[in-house]
């Protein structure tokens, strides 16, 4: 704890220190008495260094640095003594033993408006403090707020931060309260000190320009604040007066703490925070306090930025899909997928916002990685469960993703190169900084590692991919092909800031998966024992092509009509695309005449989603926020599944429109309880019903530190994904409409209690969830016969099972907040039951079904070093297997094995473990910022196993386990203009 | 301090919790029963399924009293050992229903199918002639391999054609009847080791379709008379052969047209006609 306050002591004087302290001084000695050390550095930097002589002449210090900074110089002198320093005046600087500063005093102690002049008092008794002050200055002034061992000089900032006076301290124990001049002439044409004030503004990224969401505003001394809202505003009602200090914070920065004055203009603030990434060349480390980049806030809320993705290993591409399954209640153990199975849900029961439009598909590479890159991304927010009106549509949590604006300070760019992909991204102001623009762009290429986690995906060698065999015609003759696959998205956003009080935002992202696994044959390049006629011609063409993918595009407008009163208007459009064709076509020609032959099957998925929002913010005061908005959706959703290019074995088109209105409001009482109610009224065209779905929140703050958190909410969901797992074949997945009669609307209700008990460097956080789901569909098509006798006919039939499930589970984590050594443990038991009357009367464990989950997630980080590594366990998931075969002998005399399959997953894979670890060395090329850093996915190369495979062979069941990527290095190196 | 136990604790008895993950085994009762149209009850046989812990192998099941019926009879197969049952004095008829009836462990196990009508089945040409394909002299490059698909002239083209007016499953199969057929590639003839020469037969896969191509390139290797049949398919076949999943990612039980159990009763009908493959 000692160690802690002088690192507070040093960063509350070292930031203040004049140009002679910054003058750089030698530090080449060996076992050199400090006093002479301090006598060279005083007539180095004309300085006057007092210390104790006894003192100082028994230690002696060691170094080998060329030139340090005089603060630095003092601080690697000092370290490990009893001794510290600090700046007395602008030539002065005092050295002194740490037992008798003024700083090392602490306090302990609660006032409820109590008179400052009583605590003056106690504290002039209790510590033996010389205060002086003028009694007309703190007249009338009371102090409100908890102190827990707190050192003194942080203890008077905290008393005095919402007043207009300030101090110094002089000495050892001397302590001077006093009124800056320019108060004393706001007070005198003021009267008094202003009340009940009202704070606005905007936060912003101190480098970039960027806006800051979600970071939260509070008042120094107080318990009441706020969180800055999508375009980082900020109101705050009822500050106490117009010198109190703010205390600014968001995830992944450095804390700040504003202080206000009067002649500022305080409707209209622009408050700035800095990332800590551009202070590479001060030696100093900086006292000041980092953001965690992981921040649990609110219920079942995480809020992440996507510096963490670039700290926590990676197979080389950052993904902050990655990172959010580190997270207690987010499995991490589908490695084969970057969709989030949320507390019992599954991927398509997440509602993915990026920029206000939902994303439907967020996968990349079989799953992989996910569709966002992370140079676009500003902010993320996961809510888990239990989230609020504003958000529908979906049963399980909400993960809402900021597009950045691009800088709006100067021109930048980037490249970062893997052995994945390559990614860049340019960005720059415009318009005179009222506006700017950025576009990130990746596309992926065919390196060893991609080819590695490609073949791992799809069972192909590295060399060459055999063609589908097809069973009974023996293959011969067939002719062998590299597939090629690539990835690639795009996103793009334009702000354009019109006033103070508008602002436009047009957001672009287009990703998409190809696979083209196809083969040629054309005989006119064909050599070989059959050539000949050069009036025929053949042409065989094996067309296996996929592609899938999201266009998505969003443009909203801000109105900030007053400092109470916020509206977001969004419109947009979306759209998941996914087709596959497969099939051969046979061209002939002969002299004039072409004969074409195809057959093949053909599938295509279309979902095209248009909306429009409105959501609106109002700050009745400072305890009560009102919000409410409309939403309009309009999904047209087809996919059809063709054979021999015209039998239509799947038609399906549904087009509906759901529209909602939703009424929320959050009111704190007595400072303590937050209260948060809303309604969503929605209305499903398809089944012409309307839904009411009601949801409440609370958190109980029992003190500072420890506080209690519950949620209910009941959601609905009226597109669901179908999932087909078809591992070798890309993505399947296709959405549809519920439609009450073959796919029911699915709902579930939320229950989360929790507690969460905060100190300064850890938090320690439990959340207990109960999820009831009605509604669940699983699909499947199977042939079946329909008619009898000579007018029997095959269907593909499309076939719908419904059910209901119970999710049910607990969350704890010990994060560890602060400090260069960072991280979190996270531990998840849950159990996801389903029943579907078609399987059985008895209840089975779903697919994501995991017992226990287990996450350690650490990160070390200096100036130029990050470190970290993570450790994922999670027990096996359910599957179903075969428990018996047979083999029939086909009219063709193939003899084909088929299996009689246990209940419904019944059986579990064997548990997931997996480590990873990482380094990234940060560095200047130049004036420029550059960063290089090797990873290793899963460093002890543990077979997990993905799935199982069986086949009969001389009649014995043979099983094999097919498993997840093995220990797999990445290299990768960043670079940018800024 | 005392929340951190609370955790901790909490953690600890959750933990605990054991997990059951049985599952049963049931060895269910197999029938593959084909119905040729035109020919006695030779192809029926009754099995168990093979448990995935199964050290002994394939259990048959004889000395069943399994009963064939039409509108106008029943028909007793006999039990002629290792699960085979028969009925030689029975001729399957066309455009009949037949199902299938025995008692196995007091459960009834049942079936029916359909005996289709033949179709006439025509050839484009009966004959066609292939130039042989000789070997290159050394120096000329090396050996003619197998190939691609094949590149046809216009005269080796020989359609397989048919009605198909109620879109029926059907396949095909080409099957040279000579016993020792000289190939149209010396290249193959001069290969010592069978097993690297094409096969013999081939077959497609069942498809709705009323003509198919031959590819003289790949389906006619050899000279001499062909066989070709084209066998009509009744739907529960088509459904059994389009089912495929062996991983526990798409594994689910087969569809079968067995009550009670499992495999398939159907009927097939057959259709033969000959080519003849000259030399050039």
């Amino acid at each position: 704890m000692l160690k802690y306050s002088f690192t507070i002591l040093l960063f509350t004087f070292t930031t203040s220190l004049s140009a002679q302290f910054d003058c750089h001084v030698d530090y080449k000695f060996e076992d050199r008495p400090l006093n002479e050390v301090f006598d060279r550095w005083n007539k180095w930097c004309k300085v006057d260094i007092i210390y104790d002589v006894t003192e100082a002449s028994s230690l002696k210090i060691t170094g080998d640095h060329d030139m340090l900074p005089l603060k630095k110089a003092l601080d690697f002198a000092l370290m490990d003594t009893n001794l510290a320093w600090k700046k007395r005046d602008d030539k002065t600087i005092e050295v002194l033993k740490k037992i008798d500063a003024i700083e090392f005093i602490k306090i302990t102690s609660e006032y409820k408006n109590t008179d400052l002049e009583t605590v003056i008092n106690i504290w002039k008794w209790n510590y033996k403090l010389d205060i002086e002050y003028n009694k007309e200055d703190i007249k009338g002034i009371k102090i409100f707020g908890k102190l827990t061992d707190e050192p003194m000089n942080i203890a008077f900032e905290k008393i005095l931060a919402a007043t207009p006076l300030e101090f110094r301290i002089e000495g050892d124990k001397k302590v001077v309260l006093y009124l800056p001049e320019e108060k004393k002439i706001d007070l005198k044409n003021i009267g008094k000190v202003s009340y009940d004030l009202t704070v606005a503004g905007v936060i912003k990224d101190e480098e970039t320009g960027e806006t800051l969401p979600f970071a939260n505003v509070m008042i120094k001394g107080s318990e009441q604040g706020t969180t800055s809202n999508l375009d980082g505003h900020f109101t705050i009602q009822n500050v106490p007066s117009d010198t109190a200090t703010l205390i600014l914070s968001y995830i992944g920065y450095l804390g700040k703490e504003f202080r206000l004055l009067p002649n500022y203009d305080i409707e209209h603030l622009e408050l700035f925070l800095n990332s800590g990434s551009n202070q590479m060349d001060e030696i100093t480390v900086t006292a000041q306090k980092k953001e965690q980049i992981m921040k649990q806030s609110g219920i079942s809320k995480i809020g992440m930025t996507t510096e963490i993705a670039s700290i926590l290993p990676s197979t080389g591409e950052k993904d902050i899909f990655r990172s959010l399954q580190l997270l207690p209640g987010v499995s991490g153990t589908n490695e084969s997928s970057s969709g989030l199975y949320v507390r019992g849900g599954t991927p398509d029961q997440n509602l993915i916002l990026l920029d206000g439009f939902t994303v439907y598909h967020v996968d990349h590479l079989y799953g992989f990685f996910s569709a966002f890159n992370s140079n676009a991304i500003k902010d993320v927010q996961l809510y888990k469960g239990g989230f609020e009106s504003k958000f529908g549509g979906r049963l399980s949590s909400v993960v809402d993703i900021t597009a950045k604006d691009g800088n709006s300070q100067q021109f930048n760019a980037g490249v970062n190169l893997s052995f994945l992909s390559m990614n860049g991204f340019v960005e720059s102001p415009f318009a005179n900084g009222k506006g700017s623009f950025i576009v990130t762009a990746r596309r992926s290429y065919q390196s060893f590692l991609y080819n590695s986690l490609f073949d791992s995906f799809t069972g192909t060698t590295e060399e060459t991919a055999e063609p589908t065999p097809q069973r009974g015609r023996g293959g011969f003759g067939q002719t062998e092909v590299q597939p090629t696959s690539y990835f690639y998205d795009l996103n793009a956003k334009v702000t354009y800031r019109m006033s103070q009080k508008d602002k436009l935002t047009f957001s672009f992202y287009n990703g998409e998966d190809d696979l083209d696994n196809s083969r040629i044959f054309d005989s006119s390049d064909a050599g070989g024992p059959f050539g000949g006629n050069t009036n025929f011609n053949f042409q065989s063409d094996n067309v296996d092509v996929s592609n899938w993918g999201n266009v998505g595009t969003s443009l909203k407008w801000s109105r900030k009509w007053s400092n109470k009163f916020f509206t977001n208007t969004v419109a947009s459009y979306s759209n998941y695309f996914s087709q596959r064709e497969q099939s051969d076509i046979t061209t002939i020609t002969r002299e004039d005449t072409t004969f074409v032959r195809s057959a093949g099957t053909y599938e295509d998925n279309d979902l095209k989603d248009l909306s429009l929002k409105i959501d609106n913010e109002y700050e009745i005061t400072s305890n009560n926020k009102l919000e409410f908005g409309l939403q309009l959706t309009n999904n047209d959703i087809a996919y059809s599944y063709i054979q021999n290019d015209t039998m239509s074995l799947i038609d399906r088109a549904n087009k509906a429109t759901i529209s909602s209105f939703y009424l929320q409001d959050r009111i704190t009482l007595f400072d303590r309880l937050i209260l948060n109610g809303g309604l969503r009224a929605t209305n499903y065209s398809i089944t012409g019903k309307n839904y009411l779905e009601p949801r409440a929140s609370f958190t109980y703050l029992l003190n500072e530190k420890l506080k209690f958190k519950g949620a209910y909410g009941q959601y609905n969901q009226f597109a669901t994904r179908v999932v087909r797992e078809d591992i070798q074949e890309g993505s399947r997945d296709f959405w549809i409409l519920a439609d009450d009669e073959f796919i029911p609307t699915a709902n579930s209700t939320h229950y989360i209690l929790g507690a969460s008990y905060d100190i300064s460097n850890y938090l320690f956080d439990v959340e207990l969830f109960y999820k009831d789901y009605g509604g669940l569909s699983e699909y499947t098509t199977r042939f079946t016969s329909s008619g009898f006798g000579p007018n029997q006919t095959l269907n593909l039939d499309e076939q719908f099972f419904t059910g209901t499930g119970v999710a049910k589970g607990a969350e704890f984590l010990v994060q560890k907040k602060a400090g260069n050594f960072t991280g979190w443990l996270g531990y998840t038991w849950s159990e996801v039951l389903y029943n579907f009357p078609a399987f059985g009367e008895s209840s089975f464990y779903a697919n994501q079904d995991t017992r226990n989950e287990f996450k350690a997630v650490a990160s070390y980080r200096t100036k130029k070093f990050d470190l970290s590594a993570t450790f994922v366990y999670g027990t096996g998931r359910p599957y179903t297997a075969p428990v018996g075969f047979y083999e029939v002998e086909l009219l063709d005399g193939n003899v084909e094995p088929y299996f009689q399959v246990s209940e419904k997953n019944a059986l579990r894979y064997p548990d997931y473990h997996r480590m990873d670890v990482s380094a990234n060395y940060n560095f200047n090329l130049g004036e420029t910022k550059a960063k290089i850093g090797l990873s290793v996915f899963n460093v002890y190369n543990r077979n997990n196993t993905w799935y199982k495979e069986y086949d009969v062979i001389e009649g014995e069941l043979l099983e094999t386990d097919i498993s997840l990527l093995g220990i797999t290095p990445s290299l990768y190196f960043n670079w940018s203009l800024h | 301090m005392k929340y951190i136990y609370l955790l901790l604790i909490s953690i600890a008895i959750i933990s605990c919790e054991k997990q059951d993950t049985t599952i049963t085994t049931n060895d269910a009762i197999v029938v593959l029963a084909y119905l040729y149209a035109d020919t006695p009850i030779d192809s029926i046989r009754v099995t168990k399924t093979i448990p995935y812990t199964s050290e002994d192998g394939l259990e048959v099941i004889d000395d069943l009293s399994i009963i064939i019926s039409t509108a106008d009879e029943d028909i007793l197969l006999e039990s002629i050992g290792d699960g085979y049952y028969r009925n030689l004095d029975h001729i399957i008829q066309q455009e009949t229903a037949y199902s299938l009836y025995f008692e196995y462990n007091g459960k009834e196990i049942s079936s029916q199918t359909y005996i289709k009508s033949s179709v006439d089945v025509s050839l484009s040409r009966t004959e066609i002639e292939l130039d042989k394909v000789e070997l290159p002299e050394i120096g000329q490059g090396g050996p003619g391999g197998p190939g691609g698909p094949g590149v046809q002239p216009d005269e080796e083209i020989v359609d397989i054609i048919w009605q198909n007016d109620n879109s029926d499953y059907y396949f095909v199969v080409i099957e040279n009847i000579e016993e020792e057929p000289e190939y149209v590639n010396e290249f193959f003839q001069q290969l010592e080791n069978d097993e690297d020469r094409p096969q013999r037969v081939f077959r497609t896969e069942p498809d709705i379709m009323d003509t198919y191509s031959i590819n003289s390139r790949r389906e006619l290797q050899t000279y001499g008379t062909y066989e070709i049949i084209v066998y009509r398919l009744n739907t529960e076949y088509a459904a059994l052969y389009n089912t495929v999943g062996s991983s526990t990612l798409s594994i689910e039980e087969p569809p079968s047209n067995i009550v009670n159990g499992l495999g398939i009763f159907t009927g097939v009908t057959a259709h033969t006609v000959y080519l003849e493959v000259n030399e050039g």
